[in-house]
């Protein structure tokens, strides 16, 4: 079904979103990527990944105040709409009902 | 905090952003960008535009060009620009045709400069290559020859480790036996050993080391292989081949034929080691080619300086006041303007005037293109406005209004390459080439047609564009902008501009034709017309006095004489001493040896003493000397008479004095020549036959006699008038390219003004129509809308006369006798251009103006 697939950058986002709350905005989505997945996605491909996630409902934006480090710009706020939770949730069950069908004997790394 | 970003970004940014998004996007790089001052800060400003990058790959900004392109606007200015070019039919018909014909002239052009420069570029070592051509100085003349002497080459090798090799060439030319029938093959060179391991002639049979070491080898091309073995001629290999004399060449090789774009041209090749003079390299006659192999990385210029010591050392001091040698780099040869005359070139100055024309026909052409549309642009003023109205972009409408430029340009372009493709067959005689469109297709040239194609249709559609996207849409709708005057003055300057064009074309069409003329007509001095030429071998070399005999009583044969060369083109020249008892002092002159038989023959004047008598003394020379060989050596007639000279081991009286006459090119001024006879006429190549028959006539009767006389001999006979014609090649070919190029400069000019002119009286038809009625003739009328098209012209008239007098004044200074620039010619092609100019508009305008007005002012 064209729409509700999420792509695994596409998911990073939507998490790092999840997990900035109020505080999801380009610069900052950034860096949480970069702490936690330890890569360093260009702004270029963000701003394009938050375009296709609009246009596919999972997040919506507003724009927030002005701040002096950003030159007396304002910044434009990410949160997630009830579509994105769902597309999240829906992603985790996925894994989780694979992972379980997963024979005990290869959980491990082979040597 | 002193971190703010480029502006040169903002401003971009700002631009490119979709929407409203500028103000984040910004936001997040500034944030970015004091982030990284921080850790990386010499960095940071060359990052920051990493970031900008990252953004516009990802299709986040957008710049503003690609929004006037995407596919479905592309095609709504398709559709609009093939709609108005129907709809305006004649007015585009005008410009595709216009333009598609001044596309094809530089088309063919481009190939025939392509094919020029293209000359000597297949020898892989060609960088290393060198002619060595020399000068001789001679009391105070200097005679540069594009040949040396049999010991330059060697001179060179032995004294300059940097020259690796040397090959000397010479032509050649022999009869060969093929069957029981005799052939004369004048295509022929000697050349040393080393000619193949230097030029990338292919062999394809034989070693190229080896085929031309020992004596009595020959390398034949394919086709001479061809012509004397048949089907063969691949079995050739260490055949003979038996000349006239019963001498036999064994075939060492065989090559391809040689390309046409070779300034060398052979049909065979002998060893020079074949030459009696093979062992005794000398310096007195410079008649051998020569080339050097250097090794690469070697300036020629350190070795050129270094040459005179060298000369002076071995050959004694002083020997590099008579000798110069100089290099010329195998890849100028062909196109050199140099003074070094070698057979078979080109000039670089007609490359020059043909591209130089080629561009004026395109000028000529966008120019149209852009006159055209910027008239028509009121009629398109409507409908910018109402699309201004209902929202497009002043960008929007340039680009649409472009596309429609770029149609016609494509247009222009496929039809012109067919014309080029109808069109080759009939260029290809004219310019003597066998060009292709072969050398045009590969990658980069396509993409630079490509790019001109692209350049022309930005030329001429960029300034219509500008201006009728510009319109206020209010002042338009309104209908306040009739004012049929907006950019009247650029069209102006272009109507001069071309026909200034068109003039400068016509003057030198009228003064390359006339200096062709005068030298078809030029009085040579002698019967050119009645001379006819066979060639001679040292068989029929022989027999000559046979062959007189036999055809004595011939009445339309007024005489007959063998001579070292043809009358046109006298090239001999020798060391001359002319003052008794002095070695020391010895001149170079032409000379020109001739029989008894030659005064009578050729019809030249005597002015003072007597022709040849019919026997020579052993030993000695009889001389006859033109009048500018008097002044040479400073005699008067009558001193002249009995005089003694010296040359060639031999002396002779000087029996008289002819008037000067021609006898080489009208480019060279006539000079002094001593013209002889004596019992020894051994290395005679021609027989001269004055004869007052048909040519047709001439070349039969001749024959029979000839065989007759000679039955072993080959009959090659040449008219003598013919190869005068001939010498005079690259004039008459300019003359043919530049008439056609006027005719069509003057067809497109004529075309655009024709296209004006239906426009702006089109405008004027209310004016007209109010004039008549209140009484204005039909003549007041015509004069009236005629002489604002008469005034441009004869602004381009006078600006095109100096630059042509600059261009033909350049030309003519290459003949030594020549017609002078002449203002009757001037003033014939200011009238040619004014009457062509006035028919156009008349066409127009006597419609107009012979109407009935009532048509014409009834709907308001």
């Amino acid at each position: 079904m064209k729409g509700t697939f999420i792509g695994e950058f596409e998911e990073l986002v939507l998490l790092s979103i999840a997990i900035l709350e109020d505080n999801a905005y380009g610069v900052a989505i950034k860096e949480e990527i970069k702490k936690k997945a330890k890569r360093n996605p260009s702004i270029g491909a963000l701003h394009s990944a938050f375009k296709r996630l609009e246009e596919k409902g999972f997040i919506k934006s507003h724009l927030g105040e002005q701040t002096p480090e950003r030159g007396g710009r304002r910044k434009l706020y990410y949160s997630l709409t009830n579509a994105g939770i769902k597309a999240l949730n829906r992603s985790r069950d996925l894994r989780n009902s694979m992972w379980d069908a997963i024979p005990q004997l290869i959980l491990s790394p082979k040597k | 905090m002193k971190q703010t970003l480029p502006g040169l970004l903002v401003q971009i940014v700002e631009r490119w952003s979709p929407e409203r998004n500028a103000e984040y996007l910004l936001g997040d790089l500034q944030e970015m960008y004091a982030l990284r001052v921080q850790s990386q800060p010499r960095t940071a400003r060359l990052y920051i535009w990493f970031d900008f990058l990252s953004l516009l790959f990802n299709g986040v900004l957008k710049p503003s060009f690609i929004i006037y392109f995407n596919s479905m606007i592309l095609r709504n200015y398709l559709t609009v620009a093939t709609r108005t070019l129907i709809k305006q039919r004649v007015h585009s018909s005008i410009n595709i045709i216009g333009l598609s014909i001044g596309l094809a002239i530089s088309l063919l052009i481009a190939l025939f400069v392509v094919n020029e420069w293209s000359y000597d570029r297949f020898h892989q070592k060609g960088d290393q290559i060198y002619l060595l051509p020399m000068t001789w100085h001679f009391g105070g003349t200097d005679l540069p020859s594009g040949s040396n002497c049999s010991a330059g080459g060697p001179f060179m090798k032995e004294t300059f480790p940097q020259v690796e090799q040397y090959v000397r060439i010479t032509n050649v030319s022999k009869s060969f036996y093929k069957g029981d029938l005799i052939v004369k093959e004048d295509n022929g060179l000697y050349a040393d050993s080393s000619f193949f391991s230097i030029f990338s002639f292919p062999l394809i049979m034989g070693n190229a080391d080896h085929v031309l070491v020992d004596p009595n080898s020959i390398v034949l091309t394919q086709r001479t292989a061809q012509k004397y073995f048949g089907d063969n001629w691949q079995g050739a290999l260490s055949q003979t081949v038996r000349d006239s004399n019963g001498k036999l060449y064994t075939v060492t090789g065989i090559t391809l034929d040689v390309p046409t774009n070779s300034h060398i041209q052979f049909d065979y090749l002998i060893s020079f080691s074949s030459r009696t003079d093979a062992t005794t390299p000398n310096w007195d006659n410079s008649q051998f080619r020569t080339y050097l192999l250097m090794n690469s990385n070697t300036a020629t210029t350190d070795i050129k300086n270094q040459i005179p010591i060298a000369l002076d050392k071995k050959y004694g001091e002083g020997a590099s006041q008579t000798v110069e040698l100089d290099f010329v780099a195998l890849k100028d040869i062909y196109l050199s303007n140099s003074h070094y005359a070698v057979p078979n070139t080109s000039d670089i100055f007609y490359i020059k005037i043909f591209s130089i024309i080629a561009l004026m026909v395109v000028v000529i052409a966008t120019v149209n293109y852009i006159n055209l549309s910027t008239s028509r642009s009121i009629e398109r003023a409507l409908e910018v406005g109402v699309r201004k109205v209902m929202g497009a972009r002043q960008r929007q409408l340039f680009f649409q209004f472009m596309t429609e430029s770029l149609l016609v340009t494509v247009l222009s372009f496929v039809l012109a390459f067919g014309m080029a493709r109808m069109l080759l067959p009939l260029f290809n005689t004219i310019s003597g080439k066998v060009l292709s469109f072969d050398i045009l297709l590969n990658t980069s040239n396509v993409l630079m047609i490509i790019a001109f194609a692209l350049a022309i249709s930005l030329l001429a559609g960029i300034y219509p564009a500008m201006v009728i996207s510009r319109y206020n849409p209010v002042r338009v709708m309104k209908g306040k902008l009739k004012d049929p005057s907006s950019g009247i003055q650029l069209r102006k300057v272009l109507v001069v501009l071309q026909f200034g064009i068109s003039i400068i074309l016509i003057i030198c069409t009228l003064t390359v034709s006339s200096q062709m003329k005068y030298i078809r007509n030029i009085e040579l001095g002698f019967e050119k017309d009645k001379l006819v030429a066979i060639g001679l071998d040292s068989i029929s070399r022989t027999r000559v006095d046979l062959f007189k005999n036999a055809v004595s009583t011939v009445p339309w044969i007024k005489g007959v004489s063998s001579s070292t060369q043809l009358p046109i083109k006298v090239s001999f020249e020798t060391k001359i001493n002319w003052v008794e008892g002095s070695e020391e002092d010895w001149r170079l002159i032409k000379v020109w040896g001739t029989d008894p038989d030659f005064i009578k023959t050729t019809g030249l004047t005597l002015v003072d003493g007597n022709a040849f008598s019919p026997d020579t003394p052993a030993g000695e020379w009889q001389v006859i000397l033109n009048e500018s060989a008097l002044g040479f050596f400073g005699w008067t007639a009558d001193q002249a008479i009995n005089k003694e000279v010296t040359f060639w081991g031999s002396s002779g009286k000087v029996k008289g004095i002819v008037k000067d006459f021609y006898f080489s090119s009208v480019h060279n001024q006539i000079g002094p020549l001593v013209i002889f006879t004596g019992a020894d006429r051994s290395f005679h190549n021609v027989l001269l036959v004055n004869s007052s028959a048909t040519p047709a006539e001439t070349i039969s009767k001749l024959e029979t006699h000839w065989k007759a006389v000679n039955p072993d001999a080959p009959f090659v006979i040449d008219f003598v008038d013919e190869r005068y014609t001939n010498m005079y090649e690259k004039e008459s070919r300019l003359g043919h390219i530049v008439n056609i190029f006027a005719a069509l400069a003057i067809l497109i000019s004529g075309l655009g003004l024709f296209g004006l002119a239906s426009y702006t009286i089109a405008l004027k038809t209310k004016e007209l129509g109010i004039r008549k009625v209140l009484g204005a003739t039909v003549s007041e009328l015509l004069f009236m809308v005629s002489k604002d098209f008469v005034k441009l012209v004869l602004i381009g008239f006078i600006l095109a006369v100096p630059v042509s007098y600059y261009f033909m004044q350049d030309w003519l200074a290459r003949f030594a006798y020549k017609v002078d620039f002449s203002w009757m010619l001037v003033a014939t092609a200011g009238l040619m251009a004014l009457v062509i100019a006035a028919c156009t508009v008349m066409y127009h305008s006597v419609q107009v103006a012979r109407n009935n007005p009532v048509e014409s002012l009834r709907n308001e």
